[in-house]
């Protein structure tokens, strides 16, 4: 309740006292040309345009009412009438003919491009920060289910990949690179100057590493549609002013709000439809049986291995018609996607109040099946001017999510299942029944492995489901009030208070029915349900005292604000699952096996001050901006609960110095502007610097008592330090505008997350330590052109172009915190050593060298050495490198190479043979023919951890986006293309169809494997579970950079003078190609691909970003 | 104008540092399901519940499982199965990696800082709460001391150079870096902290409930473990000093007054017990036998079924071990029970359906073989062989381990041998309620014979007064006639030598499957100062193959001991690691 406290502060300031006021008793008549007027407001406004009386005239025109001040005036208006204002003094009777409105004077209007920086409002080319604007109606006609997808490629520096192609599975963004270790390393977003942050990440204990999509998905709650802008922060003295929040950047999003004039009713519609591309070609059931006959008898050389009924094609086998098919399961989960999406808003206002209702509806269906995605959303803003000095704002939005996902991931089954399995279980003609076909546990005992557990993704899509539903309600309230002067030419201050409240409901429900097992009834995933809720509130309150001094000299501007903010908010969540429900009934509670349930409650708070003032000089042309953040938290213990984030900025204007006057003609902006700052981040949980006690069972009778682990009272927080210098260029009127950044930041004091202790202290790892530190520089670029081409007298054409480019470092480390999460190497298929090293960035991979397939076994050495004697033969394949790195050509067979490129011999005269080491020594492994080369580095003869190298990493080297637009009379053609260069993945689902190496489905290359000896290939033979043909290698890290043509739209807005014999305002069509065509070399489905935990990409077959078109209308009314 | 600014400038100001006051309230807030330090430590409850927290660390899967592992996988006691997994196996054959999983050793000193946080605030509640007295305060010192101790002691005897942790880890202020003290510093902090509980704890019988009497630690239990400890000491100081032993002969004093206490105070127990519940004269009749006196002369559990008709058999073992908490035989014995604290380490190793498959070790068959011949341990006559091991069905020469695992007997039931039936514990599933005995009487009645036959010289009467313990222990299983009793336990008279082989096997005999015998062969080999005479008593029954090839991994002393894990040589650079298990870093990349 303390917060009530300063409201009450906040409140009793602003009550002043009045005057004393002389009242009178006026009366009236209103009319016009054609008599008296009926419903005519008649009102008394003060001073400051408050109204603090007021009348209407009756059926003839007549008014009575008492005035409260003579000083005061009388303002008649009527609707179509120009507003009457007159003086009262001592006058009583008042009559007034009013006149129409339809002749206006000629009005001229002085716009000036403003900009809200840091809590204070100036003039964009004061701007000294950087940080880029995107506006919303760019997107006009384009369908997006959130904002973040609009805004890929646009923001220079803002590196945006998509999670997954499936519904509602969000984004990951990184700007100006990934600063923190184990921490969040997403941009602070915020709506209408609030953090919008989901319940789960606020309440602590969240972990990032492991987020799941959802998780990322929160702007999902923003209909785009409300959105009228987007600015984008993006160094630390713009973010200072966020604070702890600020670290990652900040992603400003500035609802629509209502405006002065006829109210004014727009529709629109969007309708879309989406398909998944084309992936990988895989097996049919015929090739896949082969294959899978190969890889069981390789191993032992023994047909009874292979020897399994399902593979047999045997019409004798009871199950046969189930296992004679060519099933295209990716086909058969794919279904084409369609978007509906519904927006309708009100908007208008007069002179005292204005506002905006929206509402929105939004019907999205995946491309794969059974996902759909319902939104609804609705938004009021209003703004209600009391006075001159006052104006109240209420706002209201309120968003309903409803996600039906698929139960667990179906396109990933769908490319590995058995495809000679049949979808539905088939009677003996092989007729399909209604029943889906599930494998017995009584298959072969070959598939226990994995494909028993496999389930028809056709199946799990129809029958098994998962839903996730969120409520969020965002009520707020604020109040304005200037204090001193009105004008600009006047002394200002200006308070501003408000209360914002977020309250937001999740729930997760899921279920999993027992048609789907072939386990028996007691198996935990019969019948299974679970469900979890999670409910939040927090409110927010922030008042601000903005102090603009009015100088004699008006070359002087200067302005200052002092800001306090404070947030509380408190969560509760609960969740059940149990297993072995009876049919029909979804509740996890009712009468069955409880396998788990819990309850838990999270509480949060935080206090803000922030100060920032910025001063001009000579018009703008130096101006400098200083802010100051102090942050306090709950995380930290007493010395270090309050953390400073200071920032100063500089900009010079040098195109309006006096000795510039010369470009006039050409330039119309050349600005130098440089910034430093410090932004910083709190740990992810509360209560770390407690030491907190629990119960822990008991011993004999008594119960015990545990003490939690070592509580942090050193705990500090990180900060990120930013330099920033950059230009901002015009030219031709700002028909073609530039920006340039080039920055440099270093995050010191990380959080290191599970930071590793010596175990001999009784506990293995503090919470967290600050530890480490992270560089990132790079430089930005934008270039704007604003219908800067004519071609003939209709034709305009406007272009952007932006990229970024970003390089990590690694700067100081901990020995022994590299050393505990360096891995060591595993020996085992499918692994990439992670290594974390200073110096170098993060998100490396490590791992062998692919060289191919060894064409001869050992024991025909001879032959492959013969060949490579052979003057016929053209060497054409490189079985190593020598010293200097020189390629070595040969027919490869496992025999080792010295340092100069010679066969190593042993003292029996035959070649040293390649193995593979396992350093106990009892499990050496012999390469022979078919099996993968790697490159020996260290000539020794013996792949193993010593010839690891570095194969890549995930950072992209340049990201970014272009565009280019076409204008014609009213007809619009947009292009948007997006790209990232230089990204290494690991491409994790070639790997896993094309490893033949479990009872999984391949993809066609598998079929160009090695069969027999002297085969020259580059897919090794088919060896079930044994072998090393699959270790982590440069084979699969692909580089995955990419242009993507986003969309190409083709746009008409019709003109409104000719819509106005139809009752129409404006009306709009569009018609757009998304997600067209994508340049790549990377062979997996989609190269757009989220890092993971230390930023390292891996692809594991996740749902592709569809391809789709849409349409869209807009009309107004 | 002017003014307004004053007066506010002056009003934010006022406002500003009243927030920032009040803001550091605000910004506390505390957990809702857990209590903080500074609502803590005020009554005698709470330390009640962080002392039966060490004790239920000290029966936790990890500790219990240790017990075990240090203690007896590498002895002759057992032979691996097929079922040995990796970790196991790697440790039965001497390759010890510092990545095998036994090799961590956090569980010892999660429980050591557990009792060095009640030593550091319990002094607190002694001003907070009234019921709090000195003297409880001093029974939760002494058992805290003694615990560590223990732990310590565990640590020194596996890991041999290992930090010692004296004070609590609380926060993150603290230096967390404590290098290695050598063993035979860590001893003398032992025998410290075990000399200060010795007079803290309650005596043996002193708690109302019996079960505490087992279950924690006494006066008698903290002497068995200074005997213990002495004996490392001596075994220590003789390897250090490259000796014959004749400078350890104040520790071997030592270890025989503290053993010579627990038998008298035991003896003293069980009248005081008997008084108190009334039991009378013990039911048992002591027979006319001289070696039945000699057995009834120490607090020595004997329940033959039919003294007159026994062959072999009787129920003893299962009174000690199944029935639990024997009150003549237990010292120190870890509560474990069906409902919080389940012995998962015995179903995991020892075998739990009563058909016993699938445990990762058995006894070797030179204990679970009866006969007459040096290959074996036991003579026809000892109770003690059937009572430790079993028959796997119809494999001859696979003897899964009775000890711990048999839950009762059948009286009079034989099997087609001729044998009386033995039920291994048939326990629910996957654990078992067995609890861990520490020390019990014969342990300590051979730890002083062992004290006594290693200081023996010829003006002493120490090996009579050995030979004497040795014999109590050994008639207790041998219930036949007069002759062949004697026939089956001698030693060349006169002889200190003989009489420490004679202690060993003893020892070997009555302790075995109890996580001691690895321990006994350890000391053995640090008193020779080489591992020559140890690996030529065990290999041969452990290993049928390799032989040669065991041997010379374990020729170096330093081979005893296990590798430190490599997750605390990651996080501690200046820990030294065990020579012999040293690994060089292989990696070297760009």
């Amino acid at each position: 309740m303390k917060q009530v406290k300063y409201i009450l502060a906040a409140v009793l300031c602003l009550l002043t006292t009045g005057a004393f006021a002389q009242t009178s008793r006026i009366s009236g008549n209103v009319s016009d040309d054609m008599g008296p007027l009926m419903m005519v407001n008649v009102v008394e406004i003060n001073k400051d345009n408050r109204i603090v009386e007021a009348a209407t005239t009756d059926f003839d025109g007549n008014f009575v009412m008492v005035v409260r001040d003579t000083k005061d005036k009388l303002k008649i208006t009527y609707v179509g009438y120009k507003d009457v204002i007159l003086d009262i003094g001592t006058r009583t009777v008042f009559n007034v003919k009013m006149k129409d409105d339809n002749v206006i004077d000629e009005v001229t209007i002085i716009a000036e491009k403003r900009n809200e920086t840091n809590g204070l409002d100036i003039l964009d080319r004061e701007v000294s920060v950087a940080k880029q604007k995107f506006s919303m109606s760019e997107m006009e006609g384009l369908s997006f289910a959130s904002v973040d997808e609009a805004l890929q490629g646009q923001i220079a520096g803002l590196d945006i990949v998509f999670n997954s192609g499936d519904l509602g599975s969000g984004t990951q963004m990184r700007l100006r690179g990934t600063s923190t270790i184990t921490g969040n390393a997403e941009p602070l977003i915020v709506v209408n100057d609030n953090i919008f942050e989901m319940p789960t990440e606020e309440k602590g204990n969240f972990d990032f590493s492991t987020a799941n999509e959802e998780s990322f998905a929160q702007l999902l709650t923003v209909n785009p549609d409300d959105i009228e802008s987007i600015e984008v922060l993006k160094d630390a003295s713009a973010c200072a002013i966020w604070g702890s929040r600020g670290a990652n950047g900040v992603i400003m999003i500035k609802t629509k709000r209502g405006s002065r004039g006829k109210t004014q009713v727009s529709y629109s519609y969007r309708f879309s439809q989406s398909w998944m591309p084309k992936g990988l070609n895989l097996l049919n059931g015929d090739d896949y049986t082969m294959l899978l006959k190969e890889s069981h008898f390789n191993p032992t050389q023994s047909s009874t291995a292979s020897n399994a009924q399902e593979l047999n094609y045997n019409p004798t086998f009871s199950e046969y018609e189930n296992f004679n098919n060519n099933t295209d399961w990716v086909k058969a989960i794919s279904t084409n996607g369609f978007t509906h999406d519904h927006n309708v808003n009100l908007t208008g206002g007069g002179d005292r109040a204005q506002f905006r209702i929206s509402g929105g509806y939004y019907h999205q269906t995946g491309t794969v099946i059974e996902q759909r995605l319902d939104r609804f959303s609705t938004r009021m803003a209003l703004d209600y001017f009391v006075s001159d000095r006052i104006k109240v704002a209420a706002d209201f939005s309120l968003t309903y999510t409803n996600n039906d996902q698929n139960y667990s991931g179906l396109l990933s089954t769908a490319q590995v299942i058995m495809p000679n399995m049949s979808i539905y279980a088939q009677d003996p003609q092989g007729n399909d029944t209604e029943d889906f076909y599930i494998m017995r546990q009584t298959a072969s005992s070959i598939f226990d492995g994995n494909q028993k557990s496999r389930i028809n993704p056709v199946a799990v899509g129809k029958q098994a489901w998962k839903n996730n539903k969120s409520y969020r309600i965002t009520p707020q309230i604020s109040l304005d009030y200037k204090l001193l002067g009105l004008e600009r030419d006047e002394t200002q201050l200006r308070y501003y208070g408000m209360v914002n409240m977020d309250a937001a409901t999740t729930s997760n429900d899921d279920y999993f029915p027992n048609s789907l097992s072939t386990q028996g009834w007691l198996n935990t995933d019969v019948n299974k349900s679970s469900n979890s809720d999670d409910k939040s509130l927090s409110f927010t309150t922030r008042h601000r005292l903005t102090f603009t001094p009015h100088f004699n000299n008006e070359k002087h501007y200067f302005t200052l604000m002092g800001q306090f903010e404070m947030r509380i908010g408190s969560s509760s969540n609960q969740s059940a699952s149990s297993h072995g429900i009876p049919h029909g009934i979804f509740s996890p509670t009712t009468g069955s096996y409880l396998t788990g349930s819990s309850t838990g409650t999270g509480q949060w708070r935080s206090a803000a001050m922030s100060f920032s003032a910025v001063y001009s000089y000579m018009g703008g042309r130096y101006s400098a901006t200083a802010t100051l953040r102090r942050d306090g938290s709950t995380r930290f213990g007493k010395a270090h609960k309050w953390g400073n984030f200071p920032g100063l900025s500089l900009r010079w204007n040098i195109i309006d110095e006096p000795w510039m006057k010369w470009s006039e003609k050409y330039l119309s902006m050349l600005s130098l502007r440089t910034g430093v700052g410090i932004t910083g981040s709190q740990p992810g949980s509360e209560y770390l610097h407690y030491t907190t006690y629990s119960n822990n069972g008991r011993y004999i009778d008594q119960s015990a008592i545990q003490q939690g682990g070592l509580r942090l009272t050193d705990l500090r927080w990180a900060k990120k330090t930013e330099y920033n210098i950059g230009t901002d260029l015009g030219f031709f009127e700002d028909r073609l505008t530039a920006d340039i950044n080039v920055y440099r930041n270093v995050t010191s004091d990380q959080l290191m997350g599970n930071y590793a202790i010596p175990n001999y202290n009784g506990y293995t790892s503090l919470a967290y330590r600050n530890t480490g530190a992270v560089s990132n520089h790079g430089w930005e670029l934008r270039v704007d052109g604003n219908r800067f081409v004519k071609l003939g007298k209709d034709l305009t054409m406007s272009c952007y172009v932006n990229v970024g480019q970003n390089f990590n470092r690694i700067l100081e480390m901990e020995e022994s915190v590299l050393n505990s999460q360096n891995e060591d190497y595993n020996f085992n298929n499918n692994t990439y050593l992670g290594r974390i090293q200073v110096g170098n960035p993060l998100g490396s991979f490590y791992g062998f060298r692919y060289l191919g397939v060894y064409e001869y076994s050992y024991k025909n050495w001879e032959k492959a050495l013969a060949k490579m004697d052979d003057p016929e033969y053209t060497p054409s394949r490189i079985v190593a490198h020598d010293a200097n790195d020189n390629p070595i050509y040969g027919a490869s067979c496992p025999i080792a190479y010295d340092e100069e490129g010679k066969v190593i011999y042993g003292a029996n005269g035959k070649p040293l043979q390649m193995v593979f080491g396992y350093e106990e020594g009892d499990q050496i492994y012999r390469f022979r023919g078919g099996d993968a080369v790697y490159e020996d580095i260290n000539h020794d003869g013996n792949i193993n951890e010593l010839d690891i190298v570095y194969l890549g990493n995930s950072n992209p080297d340049a990201q970014g986006g272009f565009g280019v637009s076409l204008f014609y009379k009213r007809l619009q053609l947009k292009t948007q293309f997006t790209y990232r260069y230089g990204v290494d993945v690991v491409n994790q689902a070639r790997s896993d169809v094309e490893n033949m190496h479990t009872n999984d489905n391949q993809s066609i290359a598998v079929n160009w494997r090695w069969r027999k000896e002297g085969d020259v290939t580059v897919i090794p033979r088919a060896l079930y579970n044994t072998g090393y043909n699959f270790l982590g290698c440069d084979r699969y890290v692909e580089d995955a950079s990419y242009i993507r043509f986003s969309y190409l739209q083709l746009s008409y807005s019709f003109d409104a003078q000719k819509l106005k014999k139809y009752g129409l305002n404006s009306l709009y069509l569009s018609g757009s190609a998304n997600n067209l065509f994508i340049w790549t070399n990377y062979t997996g489905l989609d190269p757009e691909i989220a890092v993971g935990g230390w930023g390292r990409a891996s692809d594991g077959a996740k749902t592709p970003r569809s391809r789709s078109y849409t349409l869209a209308l807009t009309i107004g009314f | 104008m002017k003014k307004t600014i004053k007066l506010l400038s002056i009003a934010s100001v006022a406002a500003l540092t009243l927030t920032m006051g009040s803001c550091t309230d605000f910004l506390t807030i505390y957990p809702t399901d857990k209590v903080v330090l500074e609502d803590f430590w005020k009554d005698k409850a709470d330390v009640n519940g962080m002392v039966m927290n060490c004790y239920k660390n000290l029966v936790s899967d990890a500790f219990v499982k240790r017990v075990f592992v240090y203690g007896e996988l590498r002895s002759d006691d057992v032979i691996e199965t097929t079922n040995i997994g990796t970790d196991l196996k790697y440790i039965n054959n001497a390759n010890l990696l510092a990545t095998n999983g036994y090799c961590d050793w956090s569980i010892y000193y999660k429980i050591i800082n557990n009792c060095n946080i009640v030593l550091h605030f319990a002094p607190n509640v002694l001003e907070e709460d009234p019921d709090f007295t000195q003297g409880d305060y001093n029974v939760v010192r002494g058992e805290m001391l003694a615990m560590r101790a223990l732990c310590h002691f565990y640590l020194v005897r596996a890991f041999r150079d290992v930090p010692l942790l004296k004070e609590a880890k609380i926060d993150d202020s603290q230096d967390l870096h404590t290098a290695q003290s050598t063993p035979l510093e860590a001893l003398d902090f032992i025998l410290e902290d075990l000399d200060e509980a010795e007079h803290l704890v309650l005596p043996s019988g002193a708690y109302p409930n019996e079960l505490y009497n087992k279950g924690r630690f006494t006066a008698d239990a903290v002497r068995a473990i200074r005997a213990d400890v002495l004996l490392w000491k001596a075994a220590f100081t003789q390897f250090k000093n490259k000796s014959d032993g004749s400078d350890c002969k104040e520790f071997y004093a030592a270890c025989i007054k503290d053993c010579e206490q627990i038998i008298a105070d035991r003896k003293q127990y069980l009248i005081d017990w008997n008084k108190k519940y009334n039991v009378g004269k013990q039911q048992e009749a002591v027979g006319t036998d001289p070696a039945d006196a000699l057995v009834a002369s120490y607090p020595l559990e004997t329940h033959p079924i039919n003294r007159a008709t026994a062959s072999v058999h009787d129920e003893t073992y299962v009174k000690i071990f199944a029935d639990k908490n024997d009150r003549k035989e237990s010292i120190l014995e870890l509560q474990l029970d069906e409902d919080n604290n389940h012995n998962q380490a015995i179903c995991a190793f020892y075998g739990y359906s009563e058909t016993q498959t699938n445990m990762p070790f058995t006894a070797s068959s030179y204990l679970g073989k009866e006969g007459t011949d040096d290959n074996v341990l036991y003579k026809k006559t000892d109770a003690r062989r059937v009572s430790f091991t079993n028959q796997h069905g119809n494999e001859e020469d696979v003897f899964p381990i009775a000890k711990y695992t048999t839950r009762s007997t059948s009286v009079g039931g034989t099997n087609q041998d001729g044998r009386p039936e033995y039920f291994p514990s048939r326990d629910n599933g996957s654990y078992s309620w067995q609890n861990v005995i520490l020390y019990r009487i014969t342990d300590v009645m051979l730890m002083e014979a062992e004290a006594r036959a290693l200081r023996a010289d010829s003006a002493s009467n120490d090996l009579n007064e050995a030979f004497k313990l040795v014999k109590a222990v050994y008639y207790r299983s041998n219930k036949v006639s007069k002759v062949s009793r004697n026939d089956s336990i001698k030693y060349s008279e006169g002889s200190a030598a003989s009489l420490q082989e004679l202690v060993l096997k003893e020892r070997q005999r009555e302790l075995c499957f109890e996580g001691k015998r690895w321990f006994d062969l350890v000391r053995m080999a640090l008193r020779d100062g080489t591992t020559n005479n140890m690996l030529n008593v065990m290999v041969p029954h452990k290993y049928e193959t390799n032989q040669s090839a065991i041997k010379s991994k374990m020729a170096s002393i330093d081979a005893l001991f296990f590798p430190i894990h490599e997750t605390v040589l990651k996080t501690d650079t200046m820990l030294v690691q065990n020579p012999v298990w040293v690994k060089e870093d292989v990696y070297s990349k760009k």
